[in-house]
Protein backbone atom coordinates (compact mmCIF):
# COMPACT_ATOMS: atom_id res chain seq x y z
CA UNK A 1 0.00 0.00 0.00
CA UNK A 2 1.11 3.56 -0.67
CA UNK A 3 1.50 6.32 1.85
CA UNK A 4 -1.05 9.03 2.55
CA UNK A 5 -0.85 12.50 1.01
CA UNK A 6 0.21 14.11 4.28
CA UNK A 7 3.54 12.32 4.13
CA UNK A 8 4.51 14.06 0.87
CA UNK A 9 6.90 16.98 1.10
CA UNK A 10 5.46 20.14 2.61
CA UNK A 11 7.80 22.16 0.45
CA UNK A 12 5.94 25.23 -0.77
CA UNK A 13 5.31 25.70 -4.45
CA UNK A 14 3.87 28.89 -5.88
CA UNK A 15 2.51 28.24 -9.40
CA UNK A 16 2.68 32.02 -10.03
CA UNK A 17 6.37 32.31 -9.16
CA UNK A 18 7.98 34.49 -11.88
CA UNK A 19 11.00 32.14 -11.70
CA UNK A 20 8.81 29.79 -13.75
CA UNK A 21 9.48 32.25 -16.57
CA UNK A 22 13.04 33.32 -15.79
CA UNK A 23 14.63 30.07 -14.65
CA UNK A 24 12.13 27.20 -14.61
CA UNK A 25 14.81 24.49 -14.83
CA UNK A 26 16.34 25.40 -11.45
CA UNK A 27 12.97 25.67 -9.73
CA UNK A 28 11.73 22.37 -11.17
CA UNK A 29 15.00 20.64 -10.23
CA UNK A 30 14.48 21.81 -6.66
CA UNK A 31 10.91 20.47 -6.64
CA UNK A 32 11.98 17.11 -8.08
CA UNK A 33 14.77 16.80 -5.51
CA UNK A 34 12.28 17.46 -2.71
CA UNK A 35 10.23 14.36 -3.30
CA UNK A 36 8.86 15.17 -6.74
CA UNK A 37 5.34 15.68 -5.40
CA UNK A 38 3.95 18.41 -3.25
CA UNK A 39 0.54 18.47 -1.59
CA UNK A 40 -0.63 22.03 -1.10
CA UNK A 41 -2.84 21.91 1.98
CA UNK A 42 -4.39 25.37 1.45
CA UNK A 43 -5.84 24.51 -1.97
CA UNK A 44 -5.99 20.73 -1.68
CA UNK A 45 -3.96 20.37 -4.89
CA UNK A 46 -1.25 17.80 -5.50
CA UNK A 47 1.60 19.07 -7.71
CA UNK A 48 3.59 16.44 -9.62
CA UNK A 49 7.04 17.20 -11.02
CA UNK A 50 8.63 13.88 -12.08
CA UNK A 51 8.37 12.33 -15.54
CA UNK A 52 7.04 9.03 -14.18
CA UNK A 53 4.50 10.82 -11.98
CA UNK A 54 3.34 13.10 -14.79
CA UNK A 55 2.92 10.19 -17.22
CA UNK A 56 0.95 8.21 -14.62
CA UNK A 57 -1.25 11.24 -13.93
CA UNK A 58 -1.99 11.98 -17.58
CA UNK A 59 -2.56 8.33 -18.47
CA UNK A 60 -4.71 7.62 -15.41
CA UNK A 61 -7.81 5.83 -16.66
CA UNK A 62 -10.59 7.78 -14.98
CA UNK A 63 -8.82 11.12 -14.87
CA UNK A 64 -10.57 14.19 -16.28
CA UNK A 65 -10.57 17.97 -15.96
CA UNK A 66 -14.06 17.93 -14.38
CA UNK A 67 -14.77 21.04 -16.36
CA UNK A 68 -17.63 22.80 -14.52
CA UNK A 69 -16.37 21.82 -11.05
CA UNK A 70 -12.84 23.05 -11.80
CA UNK A 71 -14.09 26.37 -13.17
CA UNK A 72 -16.23 26.92 -10.09
CA UNK A 73 -13.10 26.43 -8.02
CA UNK A 74 -11.15 28.90 -10.18
CA UNK A 75 -13.63 31.75 -10.24
CA UNK A 76 -14.96 31.28 -6.72
CA UNK A 77 -18.65 31.13 -7.65
CA UNK A 78 -21.03 28.82 -9.51
CA UNK A 79 -19.42 28.55 -12.94
CA UNK A 80 -22.41 26.95 -14.67
CA UNK A 81 -23.90 30.38 -15.30
CA UNK A 82 -20.81 31.64 -17.08
CA UNK A 83 -21.01 31.92 -20.85
CA UNK A 84 -17.49 30.56 -21.40
CA UNK A 85 -18.16 27.49 -19.27
CA UNK A 86 -21.23 26.60 -21.32
CA UNK A 87 -19.50 27.41 -24.61
CA UNK A 88 -16.46 25.25 -23.83
CA UNK A 89 -18.23 22.20 -22.49
CA UNK A 90 -18.70 20.68 -25.94
CA UNK A 91 -15.06 21.21 -26.90
CA UNK A 92 -13.03 18.03 -27.27
CA UNK A 93 -10.70 18.61 -24.32
CA UNK A 94 -13.60 18.98 -21.90
CA UNK A 95 -15.31 15.79 -23.07
CA UNK A 96 -14.86 12.44 -21.39
CA UNK A 97 -15.46 8.75 -22.01
CA UNK A 98 -17.43 7.64 -25.09
CA UNK A 99 -18.37 11.23 -26.02
CA UNK A 100 -14.72 12.19 -26.12
CA UNK A 101 -13.83 9.18 -28.23
CA UNK A 102 -16.65 9.82 -30.70
CA UNK A 103 -15.76 13.49 -31.22
CA UNK A 104 -12.04 12.79 -31.37
CA UNK A 105 -12.47 10.12 -34.05
CA UNK A 106 -14.41 12.51 -36.26
CA UNK A 107 -11.76 15.22 -36.04
CA UNK A 108 -8.50 13.31 -35.71
CA UNK A 109 -8.47 11.72 -39.14
CA UNK A 110 -8.03 15.20 -40.62
CA UNK A 111 -4.75 15.59 -38.74
CA UNK A 112 -3.08 12.27 -39.58
CA UNK A 113 0.48 12.42 -40.94
CA UNK A 114 -0.67 11.76 -44.53
CA UNK A 115 -3.13 14.66 -44.54
CA UNK A 116 -0.65 16.92 -42.79
CA UNK A 117 2.11 16.17 -45.34
CA UNK A 118 -0.24 17.38 -48.06
CA UNK A 119 -0.41 20.76 -46.29
CA UNK A 120 3.35 21.20 -46.13
CA UNK A 121 3.87 23.02 -49.49
CA UNK A 122 1.28 25.65 -48.54
CA UNK A 123 2.89 26.10 -45.11
CA UNK A 124 6.32 26.54 -46.71
CA UNK A 125 4.95 29.03 -49.22
CA UNK A 126 3.29 31.07 -46.48
CA UNK A 127 6.45 31.05 -44.33
CA UNK A 128 8.53 32.45 -47.19
CA UNK A 129 5.92 35.06 -48.10
CA UNK A 130 5.88 36.28 -44.51
CA UNK A 131 9.69 36.49 -44.43
CA UNK A 132 9.64 38.41 -47.77
CA UNK A 133 7.87 41.19 -45.88
CA UNK A 134 10.63 41.79 -43.35
CA UNK A 135 13.90 40.24 -44.47
CA UNK A 136 15.35 43.55 -45.74
CA UNK A 137 14.41 45.38 -42.54
CA UNK A 138 17.15 43.71 -40.50
CA UNK A 139 14.85 43.44 -37.50
CA UNK A 140 11.43 41.99 -36.73
CA UNK A 141 9.12 41.24 -33.84
CA UNK A 142 8.65 37.59 -34.68
CA UNK A 143 5.42 36.85 -32.80
CA UNK A 144 3.19 39.33 -34.62
CA UNK A 145 4.93 39.31 -37.99
CA UNK A 146 5.45 35.57 -38.34
CA UNK A 147 4.79 33.08 -35.52
CA UNK A 148 1.10 33.93 -35.08
CA UNK A 149 0.40 34.30 -38.79
CA UNK A 150 1.90 31.00 -39.96
CA UNK A 151 -0.28 28.51 -38.02
CA UNK A 152 -3.27 30.86 -38.14
CA UNK A 153 -3.05 30.83 -41.94
CA UNK A 154 -3.11 27.03 -42.07
CA UNK A 155 -6.08 26.52 -39.77
CA UNK A 156 -7.95 29.46 -41.34
CA UNK A 157 -7.54 27.93 -44.78
CA UNK A 158 -8.72 24.54 -43.46
CA UNK A 159 -11.81 26.14 -41.92
CA UNK A 160 -12.32 28.74 -44.67
CA UNK A 161 -11.98 31.74 -42.37
CA UNK A 162 -11.27 34.76 -44.60
CA UNK A 163 -8.13 36.91 -44.46
CA UNK A 164 -10.13 39.89 -43.17
CA UNK A 165 -11.64 37.91 -40.33
CA UNK A 166 -8.88 35.60 -39.07
CA UNK A 167 -6.83 38.02 -36.96
CA UNK A 168 -9.91 39.69 -35.47
CA UNK A 169 -11.33 36.33 -34.39
CA UNK A 170 -7.95 35.16 -33.08
CA UNK A 171 -7.81 38.33 -30.96
CA UNK A 172 -11.18 37.54 -29.45
CA UNK A 173 -9.81 34.13 -28.46
CA UNK A 174 -6.70 35.55 -26.79
CA UNK A 175 -7.59 34.02 -23.40
CA UNK A 176 -8.11 30.54 -24.90
CA UNK A 177 -4.93 29.13 -23.33
CA UNK A 178 -5.88 30.36 -19.86
CA UNK A 179 -9.01 28.22 -19.94
CA UNK A 180 -6.91 25.04 -19.82
CA UNK A 181 -4.95 26.14 -16.78
CA UNK A 182 -5.99 25.68 -13.17
CA UNK A 183 -5.09 28.97 -11.46
CA UNK A 184 -7.79 31.43 -10.31
CA UNK A 185 -9.21 33.65 -13.05
CA UNK A 186 -9.77 37.34 -12.33
CA UNK A 187 -13.21 38.80 -13.01
CA UNK A 188 -11.65 41.00 -15.70
CA UNK A 189 -10.35 37.93 -17.54
CA UNK A 190 -13.69 36.12 -17.11
CA UNK A 191 -15.56 39.16 -18.51
CA UNK A 192 -13.19 39.42 -21.48
CA UNK A 193 -13.38 35.68 -22.06
CA UNK A 194 -17.19 35.75 -22.07
CA UNK A 195 -17.40 38.83 -24.31
CA UNK A 196 -14.84 37.49 -26.81
CA UNK A 197 -16.50 34.09 -27.01
CA UNK A 198 -19.93 35.63 -27.66
CA UNK A 199 -18.48 37.28 -30.78
CA UNK A 200 -16.64 34.12 -31.78
CA UNK A 201 -19.79 32.00 -31.46
CA UNK A 202 -21.81 34.43 -33.63
CA UNK A 203 -19.04 34.42 -36.25
CA UNK A 204 -18.69 30.64 -36.42
CA UNK A 205 -22.46 30.03 -36.34
CA UNK A 206 -22.71 32.17 -39.49
CA UNK A 207 -19.64 30.55 -41.05
CA UNK A 208 -21.16 27.09 -40.56
CA UNK A 209 -24.51 28.26 -41.97
CA UNK A 210 -22.83 29.70 -45.07
CA UNK A 211 -20.79 26.55 -45.54
CA UNK A 212 -23.89 24.39 -45.30
CA UNK A 213 -25.27 26.19 -48.36
CA UNK A 214 -22.06 25.65 -50.27
CA UNK A 215 -20.33 22.44 -49.22
CA UNK A 216 -16.85 21.54 -50.46
CA UNK A 217 -14.17 18.99 -49.64
CA UNK A 218 -12.67 21.06 -46.82
CA UNK A 219 -12.41 20.26 -43.10
CA UNK A 220 -15.45 22.33 -42.12
CA UNK A 221 -17.68 20.76 -44.79
CA UNK A 222 -16.62 17.33 -43.57
CA UNK A 223 -17.44 18.19 -39.95
CA UNK A 224 -20.86 19.45 -41.13
CA UNK A 225 -21.45 16.19 -43.04
CA UNK A 226 -20.51 14.19 -39.92
CA UNK A 227 -22.96 16.31 -37.91
CA UNK A 228 -25.74 15.75 -40.43
CA UNK A 229 -24.95 12.01 -40.23
CA UNK A 230 -25.46 12.12 -36.46
CA UNK A 231 -21.79 11.74 -35.41
CA UNK A 232 -21.60 15.19 -33.80
CA UNK A 233 -24.28 17.34 -32.20
CA UNK A 234 -24.74 20.90 -33.50
CA UNK A 235 -23.23 22.20 -30.26
CA UNK A 236 -20.19 19.94 -30.71
CA UNK A 237 -19.76 21.07 -34.32
CA UNK A 238 -19.75 24.70 -33.25
CA UNK A 239 -17.48 24.36 -30.20
CA UNK A 240 -14.95 22.22 -32.02
CA UNK A 241 -14.86 24.47 -35.07
CA UNK A 242 -13.79 27.54 -33.08
CA UNK A 243 -11.84 25.27 -30.72
CA UNK A 244 -9.74 23.92 -33.61
CA UNK A 245 -9.25 27.47 -34.88
CA UNK A 246 -7.87 28.61 -31.53
CA UNK A 247 -6.09 25.39 -30.58
CA UNK A 248 -4.41 25.19 -33.97
CA UNK A 249 -2.77 28.58 -33.80
CA UNK A 250 -2.02 29.84 -30.31
CA UNK A 251 0.18 27.09 -28.89
CA UNK A 252 2.08 26.59 -32.15
CA UNK A 253 2.95 30.30 -32.26
CA UNK A 254 4.44 30.08 -28.76
CA UNK A 255 6.32 26.90 -29.69
CA UNK A 256 7.86 28.61 -32.76
CA UNK A 257 9.16 31.42 -30.55
CA UNK A 258 10.50 28.98 -27.97
CA UNK A 259 12.28 26.97 -30.69
CA UNK A 260 13.88 30.04 -32.30
CA UNK A 261 14.94 31.35 -28.90
CA UNK A 262 16.41 28.02 -27.76
CA UNK A 263 18.38 27.61 -30.99
CA UNK A 264 19.80 31.15 -30.86
CA UNK A 265 20.84 30.49 -27.26
CA UNK A 266 22.74 27.35 -28.40
CA UNK A 267 24.80 28.53 -31.40
CA UNK A 268 26.75 25.26 -31.65
CA UNK A 269 23.51 23.31 -32.03
CA UNK A 270 22.17 25.85 -34.53
CA UNK A 271 25.35 25.45 -36.61
CA UNK A 272 24.92 21.67 -36.59
CA UNK A 273 21.39 22.09 -37.85
CA UNK A 274 22.29 24.61 -40.55
CA UNK A 275 24.99 22.22 -41.78
CA UNK A 276 22.62 19.27 -41.89
CA UNK A 277 18.92 19.94 -42.25
CA UNK A 278 18.19 16.22 -42.04
CA UNK A 279 18.41 16.86 -38.27
CA UNK A 280 15.37 19.13 -38.46
CA UNK A 281 12.67 16.81 -37.14
CA UNK A 282 14.98 15.71 -34.29
CA UNK A 283 15.71 19.36 -33.55
CA UNK A 284 12.00 20.22 -33.39
CA UNK A 285 11.38 17.41 -30.88
CA UNK A 286 14.35 18.48 -28.80
CA UNK A 287 13.19 22.13 -28.79
CA UNK A 288 9.75 20.96 -27.65
CA UNK A 289 11.29 18.82 -24.92
CA UNK A 290 13.93 21.22 -23.69
CA UNK A 291 11.77 24.33 -23.66
CA UNK A 292 8.20 23.54 -24.60
CA UNK A 293 5.38 25.82 -23.48
CA UNK A 294 4.99 23.41 -20.54
CA UNK A 295 2.41 24.49 -18.03
CA UNK A 296 0.53 22.34 -15.57
CA UNK A 297 -2.11 19.86 -16.73
CA UNK A 298 -4.97 19.22 -14.30
CA UNK A 299 -6.57 15.83 -13.72
CA UNK A 300 -9.11 14.74 -11.12
CA UNK A 301 -9.75 11.04 -10.48
CA UNK A 302 -13.03 9.39 -9.52
CA UNK A 303 -11.32 6.58 -7.66
CA UNK A 304 -8.42 6.46 -5.27
CA UNK A 305 -5.18 5.99 -7.17
CA UNK A 306 -1.60 5.29 -6.26
CA UNK A 307 0.86 7.77 -7.70
CA UNK A 308 4.58 7.21 -7.13
CA UNK A 309 3.83 5.28 -3.94
CA UNK A 310 1.37 7.84 -2.56
CA UNK A 311 -2.37 7.22 -2.22
CA UNK A 312 -4.33 10.04 -3.84
CA UNK A 313 -7.91 10.30 -2.55
CA UNK A 314 -10.69 10.54 -5.17
CA UNK A 315 -11.52 14.12 -6.13
CA UNK A 316 -8.01 15.49 -5.46
CA UNK A 317 -6.95 17.98 -8.15
CA UNK A 318 -3.60 16.68 -9.46
CA UNK A 319 -1.41 19.02 -11.52
CA UNK A 320 1.30 17.48 -13.69
CA UNK A 321 4.08 19.86 -14.72
CA UNK A 322 5.04 18.83 -18.24
CA UNK A 323 8.14 20.98 -18.53
CA UNK A 324 9.51 19.63 -15.24
CA UNK A 325 8.88 16.08 -16.47
CA UNK A 326 10.75 16.85 -19.71
CA UNK A 327 13.81 17.88 -17.69
CA UNK A 328 13.77 14.97 -15.21
CA UNK A 329 17.21 13.28 -15.06
CA UNK A 330 15.68 10.19 -13.44
CA UNK A 331 13.99 9.61 -16.80
CA UNK A 332 16.64 11.05 -19.14
CA UNK A 333 20.09 11.23 -17.49
CA UNK A 334 21.35 14.22 -19.50
CA UNK A 335 17.97 15.94 -19.62
CA UNK A 336 19.59 19.31 -18.86
CA UNK A 337 21.57 19.18 -22.12
CA UNK A 338 20.07 20.57 -25.33
CA UNK A 339 21.17 18.13 -28.05
CA UNK A 340 19.42 18.09 -31.41
CA UNK A 341 21.13 14.80 -32.32
CA UNK A 342 19.28 13.04 -29.53
CA UNK A 343 16.96 10.32 -30.77
CA UNK A 344 13.43 11.57 -30.12
CA UNK A 345 12.32 10.79 -26.57
CA UNK A 346 8.89 10.70 -24.97
CA UNK A 347 8.56 14.33 -23.94
CA UNK A 348 5.23 15.53 -22.61
CA UNK A 349 4.92 18.86 -24.41
CA UNK A 350 1.97 17.53 -26.43
CA UNK A 351 0.45 16.05 -23.29
CA UNK A 352 -0.10 12.34 -22.78
CA UNK A 353 -3.01 9.95 -22.43
CA UNK A 354 -6.48 10.29 -23.92
CA UNK A 355 -6.20 14.04 -24.41
CA UNK A 356 -2.77 14.07 -26.04
CA UNK A 357 -2.64 16.84 -28.65
CA UNK A 358 -4.60 15.92 -31.74
CA UNK A 359 -2.75 18.41 -33.94
CA UNK A 360 0.76 17.34 -33.04
CA UNK A 361 1.80 16.27 -36.55
CA UNK A 362 0.67 19.62 -37.93
CA UNK A 363 2.43 21.45 -35.11
CA UNK A 364 5.68 19.56 -35.76
CA UNK A 365 5.60 20.32 -39.48
CA UNK A 366 4.76 23.99 -38.87
CA UNK A 367 7.53 24.49 -36.30
CA UNK A 368 10.03 22.72 -38.59
CA UNK A 369 9.08 24.79 -41.63
CA UNK A 370 9.31 27.98 -39.54
CA UNK A 371 12.76 27.16 -38.14
CA UNK A 372 14.22 26.14 -41.49
CA UNK A 373 12.79 29.11 -43.40
CA UNK A 374 13.92 31.68 -40.82
CA UNK A 375 17.46 30.43 -40.33
CA UNK A 376 18.13 29.80 -44.04
CA UNK A 377 16.74 33.17 -45.13
CA UNK A 378 18.02 35.57 -42.46
CA UNK A 379 21.64 34.48 -42.04
CA UNK A 380 23.05 35.03 -38.54
CA UNK A 381 20.17 36.01 -36.28
CA UNK A 382 20.55 37.65 -32.88
CA UNK A 383 17.97 38.34 -30.22
CA UNK A 384 17.76 42.12 -29.63
CA UNK A 385 18.71 43.50 -26.22
CA UNK A 386 15.62 43.12 -24.00
CA UNK A 387 13.99 41.46 -27.00
CA UNK A 388 12.02 38.70 -25.23
CA UNK A 389 8.62 39.29 -23.65
CA UNK A 390 6.63 36.79 -21.59
CA UNK A 391 2.96 36.44 -20.87
CA UNK A 392 2.95 36.62 -17.08
CA UNK A 393 -0.79 36.13 -16.89
CA UNK A 394 -0.40 32.62 -18.30
CA UNK A 395 2.15 31.37 -15.71
CA UNK A 396 2.76 28.46 -15.01
CA UNK A 397 2.40 28.22 -18.79
CA UNK A 398 5.70 29.56 -20.10
CA UNK A 399 4.51 31.51 -23.10
CA UNK A 400 6.74 34.03 -24.86
CA UNK A 401 4.66 36.77 -26.47
CA UNK A 402 7.39 38.90 -28.01
CA UNK A 403 10.72 38.10 -29.68
CA UNK A 404 12.66 40.87 -31.38
CA UNK A 405 15.27 39.50 -33.79
CA UNK A 406 18.10 41.31 -35.58
CA UNK A 407 20.29 40.36 -38.54
CA UNK A 408 22.39 41.95 -41.27
CA UNK A 409 19.99 42.52 -44.22
CA UNK A 410 22.76 42.31 -46.82
CA UNK A 411 23.39 38.71 -45.70
CA UNK A 412 19.75 37.71 -45.98
CA UNK A 413 19.25 35.38 -48.91
CA UNK A 414 16.31 36.61 -50.94
CA UNK A 415 14.83 33.94 -53.11
CA UNK A 416 16.80 31.09 -51.56
CA UNK A 417 13.81 28.80 -51.70
CA UNK B 1 5.99 -12.48 -29.74
CA UNK B 2 2.32 -11.78 -30.35
CA UNK B 3 0.86 -8.29 -30.58
CA UNK B 4 -2.69 -7.30 -29.67
CA UNK B 5 -4.12 -3.80 -29.96
CA UNK B 6 -7.05 -3.15 -27.63
CA UNK B 7 -9.41 -1.42 -30.06
CA UNK B 8 -11.58 -0.10 -27.24
CA UNK B 9 -8.61 1.84 -25.93
CA UNK B 10 -6.85 2.82 -29.17
CA UNK B 11 -7.71 6.33 -30.35
CA UNK B 12 -5.39 6.40 -33.34
CA UNK B 13 -2.74 8.68 -31.85
CA UNK B 14 -0.18 6.88 -34.03
CA UNK B 15 2.84 7.04 -31.73
CA UNK B 16 3.40 3.30 -32.29
CA UNK B 17 3.62 3.85 -36.05
CA UNK B 18 6.57 6.17 -35.53
CA UNK B 19 8.39 3.59 -33.40
CA UNK B 20 7.63 0.43 -35.39
CA UNK B 21 6.43 1.38 -38.88
CA UNK B 22 6.74 -2.17 -40.22
CA UNK B 23 4.42 -3.49 -37.51
CA UNK B 24 1.77 -0.77 -37.11
CA UNK B 25 -0.04 1.35 -39.66
CA UNK B 26 -2.54 4.17 -39.39
CA UNK B 27 -4.22 5.09 -42.66
CA UNK B 28 -5.86 8.49 -43.09
CA UNK B 29 -9.30 6.99 -42.64
CA UNK B 30 -8.51 4.37 -39.99
CA UNK B 31 -10.13 4.99 -36.62
CA UNK B 32 -7.73 2.65 -34.83
CA UNK B 33 -4.22 1.42 -35.56
CA UNK B 34 -3.86 -1.55 -37.90
CA UNK B 35 -1.42 -4.32 -36.99
CA UNK B 36 0.50 -5.24 -40.15
CA UNK B 37 2.43 -8.05 -38.53
CA UNK B 38 0.86 -9.57 -35.41
CA UNK B 39 3.75 -12.02 -34.87
CA UNK B 40 6.88 -10.06 -35.77
CA UNK B 41 10.34 -11.56 -35.57
CA UNK B 42 12.43 -11.22 -32.42
CA UNK B 43 14.74 -8.59 -34.00
CA UNK B 44 11.78 -6.20 -33.83
CA UNK B 45 11.22 -6.76 -30.11
CA UNK B 46 12.97 -3.57 -29.01
CA UNK B 47 10.99 -1.43 -31.46
CA UNK B 48 7.69 -3.07 -30.55
CA UNK B 49 8.30 -2.74 -26.81
CA UNK B 50 9.12 0.92 -27.28
CA UNK B 51 5.94 1.35 -29.35
CA UNK B 52 3.91 -0.25 -26.55
CA UNK B 53 5.54 1.97 -23.91
CA UNK B 54 4.96 5.08 -26.01
CA UNK B 55 1.24 4.38 -26.55
CA UNK B 56 -0.48 7.25 -24.71
CA UNK B 57 -3.43 5.06 -23.74
CA UNK B 58 -1.62 1.73 -23.06
CA UNK B 59 -3.55 -0.01 -25.85
CA UNK B 60 -0.74 -2.31 -27.07
CA UNK B 61 -0.31 -5.71 -25.43
CA UNK B 62 2.69 -7.92 -26.15
CA UNK B 63 2.27 -11.59 -25.33
CA UNK B 64 5.40 -13.65 -24.57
Amino acid sequence: MGESLDTTSDFTFNPRNPELIHNPAALFAEMRQNGGMHFEKSTGRLHVFTHAGAVATLRGKDGSMRWEESQTRRIGRDANQEYYVQAFKDFLDMKNGDDHRRVRQVISKHFRPGRVDALRPAIERRAHELIDEFEQAGTVELMDAFAKKLPLGTISDLLQVSHEDREVIAGQLKHFKLVFQFMPLSSTVVDELNAGLREVVVFFTQLIEKRRQNMGDDLLSDLIRETDAGKLTEAELLANTWGLFAGGSDSTAAAILNAVLTLTEHPDQLELLKDDWSLLSNAVEECLRYDGPGGGALRIFNEEMELEGVLVPPGTPVVAYKQSANLDPEWLPDAGVFDIRRKAVQHLSFGEGLHKCLGLHLARVTIGVAVQALFTRLGDVDVAADGVGWEFEAVPLRNPDRLQLEWEPSLATTGAR
Amino acid sequence: MKIIVDEDLCQGHGDCVMEAPTVFELGDDDLVVQVLDASPSEDLREEVELAARRCPVNAIIIES
